[in-house]
């Protein structure tokens, strides 16, 4: 340290030093030390300790010296100085104990005071945490508080606010909760809640299709019975007002006029429906996003509820019901269609309705396969028309009922025509054939009313008084009767029956050519033959010829009746229309000419057998010994008879005269049977000649009741009997005058007549009988060659 | 000609007011048929029955009238020939029988002396509306001196009866005593085997078959 070196104390410099230690103010009590600190620093630096130390000491000598001379000076003072020092030391002493007591109470107090610090600071720490921890709790309460909520809204059916609270849970801010288990926990059973609320709506949905299912029925009943008042409002409307003649139910004009009183079916006085549910579940679905779910559950639902309306076999007595339940199902159908836009879909439907209809008509069809009564089909129609009409007005398609309707209507006119056969059959079977007496005026219109007949003839009957006798026995207005409801029905059936069936009118002819020819016509062939009264079989004939002119009227009835319809009905057979002024039914000329001609047969052949009856007891003598005056008494009662009978047929007069033809003709044959048959071997003269007076006696009968254009059927009889009485033989033989004179006799005849006569005279046994007899017998052989 | 298939014949007519039953009885007594219906008879009819009595075919001719008044001159006509009678009314109709008189009187006016008569009260099956008791019956039949019966078509009550006893009392009348009278029973007898019996006729005209 070389520098240091040059700054070398020298005693004097220390000495110097040194007195400045000494000046410093005694009188303060501080001692000034600090100066010192440096020099001693400056001292050891240069190593002149020694030096220092020494000069020190020679400086404190001196001033123990001047102390020691102060002191001699003033060592009383400085005792009691010390004794106060002592004294100040004393204090200064306890004060230090004081302090250093007060020092320790401090730092007990001060110790105290931080732990309780401390304390209070653990504390505001663990109140924050608590604060906070309710604060989460009761967000937790709330959050936990909108989940209950959401259970009671499901129960209580309030989903769309369960829905929608799911939501603001979901929509929850982000905070302090939501990085709560519990949140992420809630956040996870979300979609459980949600599929919870879609169940319960699912639930209800269920629920209400079950009651739906219940009030199906009614809804049908009361569309039903809607439109049926509506049908007999319009009807009776129509009937007033000749302008809305032509329209029908369902038309523009009458849909017009029907808008005011329109019938909500879905809520009337019968029933009313709700369909909440079913919004409030789509509502849901759709806001789940699931309404293809819903969609295809519902239409499963509803075809599983659809497939039960039908029972597997059906009672007719049921069909109402049950079209009822088809008809309430399918307005349903449409007024969800029509309320709840996209849920359901038209193909959807009409999927459902497809197989409805089908098992429907599948189940009428068997339900009338056994069925005879025509009655039943009607009533089945009846039913599926107002079923098709109020649907109709719902726009489903009806084409198979009108299909099923017309098959309906072939069996019901199979059946109508077995029904009316039978009955007509009945009728005339059970006819007595005794004309029908009309004992009122009523009686009478009515039984006008019932039968076809020719104006004049109607004329001159309805102008009659009562009571009279009719010229029909009562099988013909019956069997008029029978006919007329026979068309009605047929027609009643029709009515409503949209499609036009090939030719109705054709069936409709074939049907009563049918019912005239076979059931009428037939039956009466059937009763001629146990018929043996001639006044019955007459009163035969005058039905068949009222049967006759009846046809006329019987095929024109068809037409006013169809005109009738169509005004009373629908105009469903438009076609027809045009037809409305030409004749619908034709029949065949003439349904009746086979009973006729059997009617008139029975005629002859029962006068025929009574003929024989009288011949039987004819008791003609054949070998008697003289001629008789006067004819036979049987013929005097057969003539009476016949007369009698036949002039009181009341049958027109050319039966009557064929009658007579019949009968005469029946007389001159027993006659010649007498003559040239086998019944007699042997005649005589006599036997001829009496023949000869009973065949003038019946000429002048026949020609007195004014039938001799019949007498000639005598001609061969009496030509014969004049030839043999006249003994005229060998004329005979000439040709040209057996030609001219003696046509009528066949040789033959003539031949076995004179052998009658050969053997009568042989069993003689006189010679003129015996030469006659051989003359005979040549007369005989000769005719014999002419054969 | 053949023998006929019979011993004698009989004739019998049946008289009454209309719907009596004459028809019906005829009907039920010649075809054993019965028929509800009202079927007017047209002036006259007749049925044949060959019948048993004593061991002779006897050939009954049967006249059925009708009981119309406008059939009246008709059917009166036929009182001569017949050789027995059968008066009919009807039970339950009190008209009918009164008129009995009536027709008895005609048969005193036109049919010949000593013709067999029976009086008939038909429908006596119809107890309910009967109004006409079977001793009347019997008190007009005293009174009138003629047999009587009641008889039922419907039910085939007594017709049989009717018939063969007013058959028996004209073969009696007739044939019996004729043959008494001939002294032999064969003595009416004609050449072909059968019993003519020669009634007197209408009409001034003679015997038929002699």
């Amino acid at each position: 340290m070389p520098p240091r070196r040059h700054l070398q104390y020298t005693p004097e410099s220390i000495d110097h030093q040194l007195q400045q230690i000494h000046l410093l103010d005694s009188s303060s009590s501080s001692e000034n030390l600090e100066q010192l600190g440096p020099i001693i620093k400056q001292i050891h630096a240069s190593k002149q300790q020694e030096v220092y130390l020494r000069n020190l000491q020679a400086l404190v000598e001196s001033k123990d010296s001047e102390i020691e001379s102060i002191c001699t000076e003033n060592y009383q003072e400085f005792i009691s100085s010390v004794s106060t020092l002592f004294t100040v030391k004393s204090y200064t002493t306890s004060l230090r104990e004081k302090i250093a007591t007060l020092d320790e109470s401090v730092a007990l107090l001060g110790k105290g005071l931080v732990a309780k610090k401390r304390a209070l600071l653990q504390s505001k720490k663990t109140a924050g945490n608590l604060d906070e921890a309710v604060d989460t709790l009761q967000a937790c309460l709330k959050l936990l508080d909108v989940v209950d909520r959401i259970g009671d809204m499901i129960r209580e059916g309030r989903f769309w606010s369960a829905l929608r609270s799911l939501e603001d849970i979901q929509a929850t801010p982000l905070n302090a909760l939501s990085q709560t288990p519990l949140y992420q926990h809630i956040l996870s059973s979300l979609p459980s809640l949600r599929t919870q609320v879609q169940d319960a709506v699912t639930a209800s949905m269920k629920q209400w299709l079950l009651e739906i299912r219940n009030i199906t029925g009614t809804v049908g009943k009361a569309a039903i019975e809607a439109m049926d008042a509506r049908t007999r409002k319009w009807r009776t409307r129509r009937e007033k007002d000749p302008m809305l003649r032509l329209s029908r139910v369902g038309s523009a004009v009458e849909m017009v006029t029907n808008e005011r009183s329109d019938v909500n079916v879905m809520s009337c006085d019968t029933v009313k429906v709700d369909f909440q549910p079913l919004y409030q579940c789509i509502h849901i679905y759709a806001s789940l996003e699931s309404l293809d779910e819903l969609r295809s559950s519902y239409q499963a639902d509803r075809k599983a509820q659809s497939d039960l309306i039908l029972p597997l076999t059906l009672p007719l007595a049921s069909l109402p019901d049950v079209v009822q339940e088809i008809c309430g199902f399918f307005i349903i159908e449409s007024h969800v269609l029509e309320t709840t836009s996209g849920f359901r879909s038209e193909q959807e439907i009409e999927e459902l309705w497809d197989v409805v209809v089908a098992r429907l008509t599948c189940a009428v069809r068997s339900a009338l396969t056994e069925e005879k009564d025509p009655d039943s089909f009607l009533r089945v129609k009846e039913c599926l028309i107002s079923f098709v009409m109020t649907l109709e007005s719902y726009s489903y398609s009806t084409q198979p009922l009108h299909t099923l309707m017309l098959a309906l209507f072939e069996k019901f006119a199979d059946q109508l025509e077995s029904q009316c056969g039978q009955k007509l059959e009945e009728v005339v079977l059970e006819d007595d054939y005794l004309a029908v007496q009309a004992s009122t005026a009523n009686e009478l219109e009515s039984m006008l009313d019932e039968v076809w007949l020719t104006s004049s003839d109607y004329g001159a009957l309805a102008k009659r008084n009562t009571p009279l006798y009719l010229p029909w026995s009562q099988s013909f207005h019956l069997c008029c009767r029978h006919i007329r409801i026979f068309i009605q029905r047929f027609y009643h059936f029709v009515d409503g029956v949209s499609q036009h069936h090939g030719n109705i009118d054709d069936l409709l002819s074939r049907y009563l050519d049918k019912l005239l020819s076979n059931h009428i016509g037939g039956s009466i062939s059937k009763r001629l033959a146990s018929t043996s009264a001639l006044s019955q079989i007459a009163q035969v004939v005058t039905n068949l010829e009222l049967f006759e002119k009846a046809c006329p009227g019987l095929t024109r009835y068809p037409t006013s009746l169809r005109q009738l319809v169509l005004r009373d009905s629908k105009l469903l057979l438009p076609d027809l229309f045009s037809h409305r002024t030409t004749q619908l039914v034709r029949l065949p000329s003439s349904p009746f000419s086979e009973a006729f001609v059997k009617a008139r047969n029975r005629i002859t052949a029962l006068i025929t057998s009574k003929l024989d009856d009288f011949f039987d007891l004819s008791e003609y003598a054949w070998t008697p010994q003289t001629r008789e005056g006067t004819p036979s008494m049987y013929l005097y009662e057969l003539m009476n008879w016949l007369t009698t009978v036949v002039d009181s047929l009341v049958i027109k007069e050319s039966y009557k005269d064929e009658a007579y033809k019949a009968a005469v003709g029946y007389i001159a044959e027993s006659l010649m049977n007498f003559m040239i048959g086998p019944m007699v071997s042997v005649m005589n003269e006599n036997a001829i000649a009496n023949i000869a007076t009973d065949i003038t006696f019946l000429e002048g009968e026949i020609t007195r009741i004014g039938r001799e254009h019949l007498n000639s059927t005598f001609a061969e009889l009496r030509a014969m009997a004049e030839l043999v009485l006249q003994d005229k033989v060998q004329e005979y033989l000439n040709p040209q005058t057996r030609q001219t004179l003696y046509g009528d006799i066949k040789p033959r005849r003539l031949q076995a007549l004179l052998e009658k006569l050969v053997k009568y005279a042989a069993s003689r046994r006189d010679n003129i009988s015996r030469e006659q007899g051989e003359k005979r017998r040549k007369e005989a052989e000769a005719v014999g060659r002419l054969v | 000609m053949p023998p006929p298939h019979y011993d004698f014949l009989i004739k019998l007519l049946l008289i009454g007011d209309s719907g009596v039953g004459k028809s019906c009885l005829l009907l039920r007594f010649c075809d054993d048929a019965w028929t509800p219906s009202f079927i007017t008879t047209i002036g006259i009819d007749f049925k044949i029955r060959t019948i048993e009595l004593d061991g002779k075919r006897i050939k009954l001719q049967i006249w059925d009238t009708a009981g119309q008044e406008r059939f009246r001159t008709i059917t009166t006509a036929y009182y001569r020939g017949a050789m027995g009678i059968l008066l009919v009314y009807d039970v339950t109709d009190e008209r009918s029988f009164n008129n009995i008189r009536t027709w008895h009187a005609n048969i005193e006016q036109h049919a010949s002396d000593g013709v067999n008569k029976v009086l008939i009260g038909n429908k006596s099956d119809w107890e309910d509306k009967r109004v006409v008791t079977k001793e009347q019956g019997q008190a007009l039949a005293q009174e009138l001196n003629v047999r009587f019966m009641e008889t039922s078509a419907k039910l085939n009550d007594g017709v049989e009866e009717a018939f063969f006893t007013l058959a028996r009392d004209c073969k009696a009348r007739l044939i019996d005593s004729q043959a008494d009278a001939a002294g032999s029973p064969g003595g009416a007898m004609n050449t072909d085997g059968s019993v003519k019996v020669n009634q007197p006729v209408p009409q001034s005209i003679g015997n038929c078959c002699s």
